[in-house]
């Protein structure tokens, strides 16, 4: 099963919105994001577990969170765009 | 020595200011530019700041711009607003941040309310001048010179009728009287970090209620592969490096100010005030700017046929540090009518206490 990664193109937005999800007991990581995930470069991502990413999905929907795409981390490295 | 030039930059700092400026360049790195941990630590610093100030102003986070000062922040916000020729309606009691940024831009500046410590006057000008023409409406919350506390919040809400962009210079009562992005509906609010709020000279903060033009271009962190600013806040007002020790020591100063209470820092200053300014009333020769209704921390005097700059010039050799001259705000001389002879100014802080104004007292008197 993958983990979840939402990405954004601002570090101010991803930690914005970390704050959410930590609120909610979230657990979270904000890292860089793969520059294959970006198209104009540059951006963060929040990683969450692969149970939490249905939830934090609708929280950050819910709270209009400024994510460009969710995807999902394969334990072998695969990264494909995910539909939560 | 004893500072009482807190108006111009609050010298005297919380002992945790310092520190977090000195553990931030031993330990920070570039905030969202890289993903390792002085970096990472960094963008958690900055954003820290971010949210203490959107807390303190009732703002969003992503709408605190960091600045070099506030009259960084006033150029952003008056050269998003305003064109060559457009009508701007500003207080005649702006600092030169104000004046000099419209003057360059060739705007058709209005003057509104020109009487000291009439905040009813002061609105009926405002009342009158701001028509749907009027392109910007740029007030400040408190006059540099004399303390005088303007009517904004219901200057605000007049423009806000008349859906005329609002901007508050929050210079002198940022740290002090309540500031709102979100109570003002302001289009934008510029303050310093180093006055009221206690940081490092080299901060600032511009709250942001609509997207600025840029000033500056170049490396966000964000969007790199594109020629262009990214189009949302912060990222694009924030081109360059981050002042990120200054930033740091902000945080602690906001962190003070919240601890101490706005209301309690205020109310000691301007009881250090009052009590000036009773004193040098009953002095022969002395000519005080006072009014306990509507007036923060700051005070203005001239003494009877004595230059001002020579009256300050005489309380420094003696240990007293207070500010003469125009104070970079000839309309504001200009509209008390003290343009040719400038003033004398003591503005007090959250650290002067009653001995240090009963010193500068004793010394007046003599």
């Amino acid at each position: 099963m993958p983990d979840y990664a939402f990405t954004f193109q601002s570090i101010t937005a991803a930690q914005g919105s970390r704050n959410i999800l930590d609120r909610r007991g979230i657990e979270n990581w904000i890292l860089r994001s793969p520059k294959s995930l970006l198209g104009l470069g540059c951006g963060y991502l929040i990683k969450v577990r692969e149970n939490s990413g249905p939830r934090a999905a609708s929280i950050l929907r819910a709270w209009n969170a400024p994510f460009v795409r969710i995807y999902a981390l394969y334990p072998d490295g695969r990264i494909e765009a995910a539909a939560l | 020595m004893i500072y009482l030039d807190s108006s111009a930059t609050a010298m005297q700092k919380p002992k945790t200011v310092p520190r977090a400026v000195l553990k931030a360049m031993r330990s920070l790195a570039s905030p969202g530019r890289g993903g390792y941990r002085p970096a990472m630590e960094a963008a958690e610093a900055v954003y820290d700041c971010r949210a203490a100030a959107a807390e303190l102003f009732a703002a969003q986070p992503e709408q605190v711009v960091f600045t070099m000062n506030a009259t960084h922040g006033l150029n952003l916000a008056i050269k998003s607003l305003a064109r060559r020729g457009d009508t701007v309606v500003i207080s005649g009691f702006e600092h030169n941040s104000v004046v000099r940024p419209l003057h360059h831009l060739g705007a058709n500046v209005i003057v509104a309310g020109e009487k000291l410590f009439d905040p009813e006057n002061t609105l009926a000008a405002f009342d009158r001048a701001v028509t749907e023409d009027t392109k910007a409406v740029v007030c400040t919350h408190v006059s540099n010179v004399f303390g005088y506390i303007l009517p904004v919040e219901q200057i605000a809400d007049l423009c806000r009728r008349r859906g005329v962009p609002f901007v508050l210079d929050a210079s002198q009562s940022a740290g002090t009287l309540p500031v709102s992005l979100s109570g003002l509906g302001a289009a934008f609010i510029a303050m310093p970090g180093h006055k009221g709020l206690y940081g490092p000279s080299g901060t600032g903060l511009l709250l942001c209620g609509q997207k600025p033009a840029t000033l500056l271009e170049g490396g966000s962190g964000s969007l790199s592969k594109s020629p262009e600013m990214p189009d949302f806040l912060p990222d694009l007002a924030e081109a360059g490096t981050q002042n990120t020790a200054g930033i740091c020591g902000l945080a602690a100063g906001l962190r003070f100010v919240q601890e101490r209470g706005m209301d309690e820092i205020l109310r000691h200053e301007q009881a250090l005030r009052r009590e000036l300014a009773e004193e040098l009333a009953r002095l022969d020769g002395m000519r005080i700017f006072a009014d306990d209704r509507c007036q923060t921390g700051v005070l203005s005097f001239l003494i009877t046929g004595e230059d001002c700059e020579l009256t300050a010039q005489r309380l420094g050799e003696n240990g007293f540090c207070v500010r003469a001259g125009l104070h970079c705000a000839p309309l504001a001389h200009k509209s008390a009518g003290t343009l040719e002879t400038g003033t004398v100014r003591v503005s007090f802080s959250a650290f002067n206490t009653k001995k240090e104004t009963e010193r500068l007292i004793r010394y007046l008197k003599k």
